[in-house]
């Protein structure tokens, strides 16, 4: 009974949100508050759970923590939640970047509060479902059903300048955001469906459990065409390069939380489904093409980190960065290594914290100088006090300074994939390089040199403190990470070595 | 002929309906009353609706030798009646404010429901092609309601003289299966394709073809849809909300239980004309949709291509209750999601008679003058778009899970590139809503009256019935996977000879 209440709480503190909004305004961001640190209580709480205590055998199941009640019998679909290490780090993830997604929002967001938290804490809600959903049904329910109040959340309180054009290219980015999300979840579906379907005919057991799909017996032709359908519906998600077109519009035009709940967390629904889903179900025909998708993580490298020299806008300069980084989380994946499936993990809790937070700044920052075009900045060290400095520090953490997080996870990613791809990856080191220079520009162009003419910031004034808390806070995380990763290394071990063996065992095969 | 009490009753819903049509006649003849008009023909759909209950405990059983009464047939009844119930309240307020002869509406409207449900129990071709006059022939008084606007009385002319020309090639392909079975009852017919399976009768076949025609006119399926987009575009949304859902549904609940047999007896000729009709009508309905400025034209495109995807339920090889359900499913979540859509337009046609309220710009903006409004109108796009948690997700789920188990791979990819196309469509409409407005005319808050806020509660009911069932779809299911007609073991008899 203790999962539903991960994806209950959030939701039914939305609808609160919500209600409340008529009466007082003050109400719906203390119950948004109090929802959420009750799920970051909760989800800490789980992982004192007792995690070591199961079988690793194939055919048992792994789970930690079950829930299961059903839901269409018709189909063999259960409302069934799981949760084994990996669910519970990405559930303490998201409700963190939750609790920091409403401080965001405490006093930015003016117009309809209470409608603005439903969305937001639906996202939140929904992402729980999709990180915790062990039925490939319910899964897809969660994963189509969360881009509406992202959706709702870009079109209504999007990037607001005056004028018409600035506001219909604000819908076209919302709508393109909405379609590569079905073009993902129609493919998805599709070949959930296939899979279900060719189980079904094998062993007479019509079912959506992923439990049950583990063991399918297919044909490598089968198997290899779902596996693609499966890749492609989630690398729209992460993205990868040839499908990244939605990600940059959808950050330039998006709120500043929206962006930081989409990096922080839709896209770690994506390569959480990689993790889960890709790797697990079909580890034959993934460890045929892994070479293929290391590539594939090579160029978006490449290519994202060029392509974020060009931008004016910080926010799509972020975003492209943080593309980037995605291409070496896909890259440890394929490479089934065990150094780089720890390092993933770090990757991925250091990269949100550290973009969240850039996000974060950049939202302060536009209170002051009302633009976020590199080209008009400048010159801003002398005039802002705290701002300068947080941005610094956590500019310097994306490129992956050694003592942060970043740089663990990045350094353990490059040596686990290595051994198995040397070429590729002392390619890919180059990027870092680049990557280095992308930030140091970002820097440098908005803080120092001298104040251009069109920079009209006139008040300079200390930001408040529950600002400089959780931004300290972020900056103590993001240290300690990187100077103890052992704290996140011991919970994922344990399932992601489950993973990573099954997988292995298939390159090792395809290899010799 | 001697007709038992027990056939009479399971005839009933059709009597009370043919009494409440009579006793509106009487009415009008002797005093016009709109009021009571619109009361008398809410009690008789009512009554009708009622006395399903009672007939179920007859059934399934034959009414003459025209009329056949199964579970199927009254799951199909039930949703006609209630699809003209709805229609009626809301053409009441509609009516109420702009004419003087209102009464006969009613009437108009009841005559064709009597068709409809004749079409549904129909086992006969005569009864077949009364049943399917009887629910057009009054539709286009329907139309014509408002013939002092322009577009509506194109409609109505286009309408007739396609639908009758259609008519009379649907006579002659009765004809042509009468040379040959020399009967007219349907299972003469499926007793005579059985017979000839290894070589079909060509004059058979071709009667059959012209009545496929006859029914894909009906439905707006793709070489003959040329006349939904116009008449839509001309028709009050009230009247209109009717002809999309009532007429259609009859008609398609007939079409499958016919159809099905040829698919089961794999006459691959018919089957290929269906892919082919299927797929264009997809394509063509939603690429067409894509351009609309008008809301009606849109819908009517979208309907094309609604039925396109649901011409796959008939493409089925041997597991028929698939297919049932999925017809079901599909049909009821199209009955949702299109009375709510042309009730919300009809509703807006009360509020500003000065707008046009039928464009789609008229729509920018809603969310900031009537958030209800807005929040009704996307739960019925994001339906009919197929989107989760909604009962139109489910009606997709069926049919990709359909297109999965008999493996027609092509029209998988059909039906991918058709819905993205077609959500892209929807997703446009969508936005608007919520975009800010730009005419200074339409900024104010719209205000309903107390009668306009009823309808608007229907609205709401609809909408939160939408939801509902799609996340509890099992409720709808488990009535539509027992109401099977009974033509369907005769095939599974016939399969086993």
């Amino acid at each position: 009974m203790l999962l539903p209440i991960f994806i209950m709480i959030p939701f039914l503190g939305g609808i609160c949100c919500w209600f409340f909004d008529q009466y007082n305004v003050k109400i719906s961001h203390y119950v948004a508050l109090f929802s959420m640190s009750i799920v970051l209580i909760l989800s800490i709480s789980l992982l004192f759970y007792d995690l070591t205590a199961y079988i690793s055998s194939l055919h048992a199941s792994y789970w930690n923590i079950e829930y299961e009640m059903s839901w269409m019998p018709q189909f063999g679909i259960t409302f069934h939640l799981a949760a084994d290490g990996l669910s519970i780090l990405m559930l303490v993830l998201t409700s963190i970047l939750g609790i920091i997604s409403i401080f965001c929002a405490w006093d930015k967001i003016k117009n309809k509060i209470g409608f603005f938290y439903l969305n937001l804490l639906w996202i939140l809600s929904f992402s729980m479902g999709i990180f915790l959903s062990v039925d490939l049904f319910l899964f897809f329910f969660f994963w189509e059903i969360v881009i509406f109040p992202a959706y709702f959340l870009m079109i209504l309180w999007g990037y607001k300048v005056d004028g018409q054009s600035l506001c219909l290219k604000r819908y076209t980015a919302a709508n393109k955001f909405f379609m590569y999300s079905q073009c993902s979840g129609l493919i998805l579906l599709f070949s959930i469906l296939i899979l279900v379907y060719s189980c079904y005919t094998s062993t007479h057991v019509l079912s959506f459990s992923y439990d049950v799909l583990h063991n399918t017996d297919l044909n490598f032709f089968l198997e290899t065409c779902i596996m693609l359908g499966f890749f492609l519906a989630f690398s729209i998600k992460v993205p990868i390069v040839p499908f990244h077109g939605w990600f940059s519009d959808f950050h330039t035009y998006s709120p500043i939380l929206g962006s930081l709940d989409i990096s922080g967390i839709l896209l770690k629904t994506a390569i959480y489904g990689l993790l889960r889903f890709n790797i697990d179900l079909f580890p034959r025909s993934s460890a045929i093409f892994s070479n293929f998708f290391i590539f594939l993580g090579v160029v978006t490298i490449f290519y994202t980190a060029l392509a974020a020299f060009s931008q004016k806008d910080i926010k799509r300069l972020i975003a492209y960065t943080s593309i980037s980084h995605t291409g070496f989380i896909l890259i440890a994946i394929y490479s089934a290594n065990q150094i780089a499936y720890q390092g993933i993990i770090i990757q991925i809790f250091s990269y949100a914290l550290s973009t969240s937070a850039l996000y974060y700044l950049i939202g302060q920052l536009f209170q002051y100088t009302y633009t976020r075009d590199m080209t008009k900045m400048g010159g801003l060290w002398s005039n802002i006090n705290w701002i300068p400095g947080f941005f610094l520090f956590f500019s310097v953490a994306n490129l992956g300074m050694p003592g942060t997080g970043n740089f663990v996870g990045e350094f353990m990613i490059l040596l686990g994939a290595f051994d198995s791809n040397t070429l590729l990856i002392s390619i890919v080191s180059f990027s870092l390089i680049i990557s280095a220079l992308c930030s140091l520009i970002m820097v440098q162009k908005t803080f120092f040199g001298p104040i251009t003419k069109h920079n009209n910031v006139v008040v300079v004034r200390n930001i408040s403190f529950s600002e400089i808390i959780i931004l300290v806070l972020l900056l103590l995380t993001l240290i300690l990470i990187g100077l103890y990763p052992s704290i996140i290394l011991n919970i994922s071990e344990h399932p992601l070595n489950n993973i990573r063996t099954i997988f292995s065992n298939f390159i090792l095969t395809t290899r010799l | 002929m001697v007709i038992t009490i027990q056939q009479l009753i399971a005839f009933s819903p059709l009597l009370i309906l043919l009494l409440t049509v009579i006793i509106i006649i009487l009415f009008i003849s002797y005093n016009r009353n709109h009021f009571f008009t619109f009361l008398c023909s809410i009690i008789g759909l009512t009554l009708s609706l009622l006395s399903l209950h009672v007939t179920q405990n007859s059934i399934p059983i034959d009414v003459t030798i025209l009329f056949h009464i199964d579970k199927y047939s009254l799951f199909y009844i039930f949703i006609i009646i209630l699809s003209s119930m709805i229609s009626c309240i809301f053409s009441y307020l509609w009516l109420k404010n702009c004419f003087y002869n209102c009464e006969e509406f009613y009437l108009l409207l009841l005559c064709s429901t009597v068709g409809c449900i004749t079409l549904v129990i129909a086992n006969h071709m005569s009864a077949l092609f009364i049943g399917m006059e009887l629910s057009s022939l009054p539709i286009l008084g329907l139309i014509s309601y408002t013939h002092f606007k322009k577009n509506s009385l194109e409609a109505a002319i286009k309408y007739m003289i396609l639908s009758c020309s259609i008519s009379v090639l649907f006579l002659f392909g009765i004809t042509l299966i009468y040379s040959i079975t020399g009967s007219l009852t349907f299972s003469s017919l499926i007793y005579e394709l059985i017979i000839s399976i290894s070589q079909p009768d060509c004059i058979l076949l071709c009667g059959l073809g012209l009545i496929i025609v006859a029914f894909a006119f009906k439905l707006s399926v793709f070489p003959f849809h040329i006349w939904t987009p116009d008449v839509y575009n001309g028709t009050p949304s009230a009247v209109l909300m009717y002809l999309s859902t009532a007429v259609k549904i009859a008609v398609f609940s007939l079409f499958f239980k016919i159809f099905i047999f040829l698919t089961f007896f794999h006459i691959n000729f018919f089957n290929s004309i269906l892919e082919i009709m299927l797929c264009f009508s997809i394509f063509f309905g939603s690429f067409m949709a894509l351009f609309q400025t008008s809301m009606k034209r849109f819908l009517g495109y979208s309907s094309i291509a609604q039925f396109g995807y649901l011409f796959v339920s008939l493409l089925t090889s041997n597991n028929f209750s698939f297919s049932l359900e999925t017809v079901g499913i599909y049909l009821v979540s199209y009955l949702l999601s299109n009375i709510g859509i042309f009730g919300l337009i009809s509703i807006m046609s009360n509020v500003d008679c000065k707008f046009q309220y039928d464009t789609i710009d008229f729509y920018r903006g809603l969310f900031w003058r009537s958030p209800i409004l807005s929040v009704i109108m996307a739960i019925m796009l994001f339906s009919l778009s197929g989107i989760p948690i909604t009962i139109g997700f489910i009606s997709k789920f069926y049919l990709l899970f359909l297109i999965v188990k008999e493996h027609f791979w092509f029209l998988g990819i059909a039906f991918i590139v058709g819905s993205m196309v077609s959500i892209y469509s929807y997703l446009r409409i969508i936005t608007y809503l919520y975009s800010e407005p730009v005419y200074n005319s339409s900024t104010r808050k719209i205000v309903l009256d107390e009668n306009n806020k009823k309808c608007v509660f229907i609205l709401l009911v609809i909408s939160l019935l939408i939801l509902i069932l799609g996340v509890f779809p099992d409720m709808i299911i488990h009535v539509i996977s027992i109401s099977k007609p009974v033509l369907f073991n005769n095939v599974i008899y016939f399969k086993n000879l």
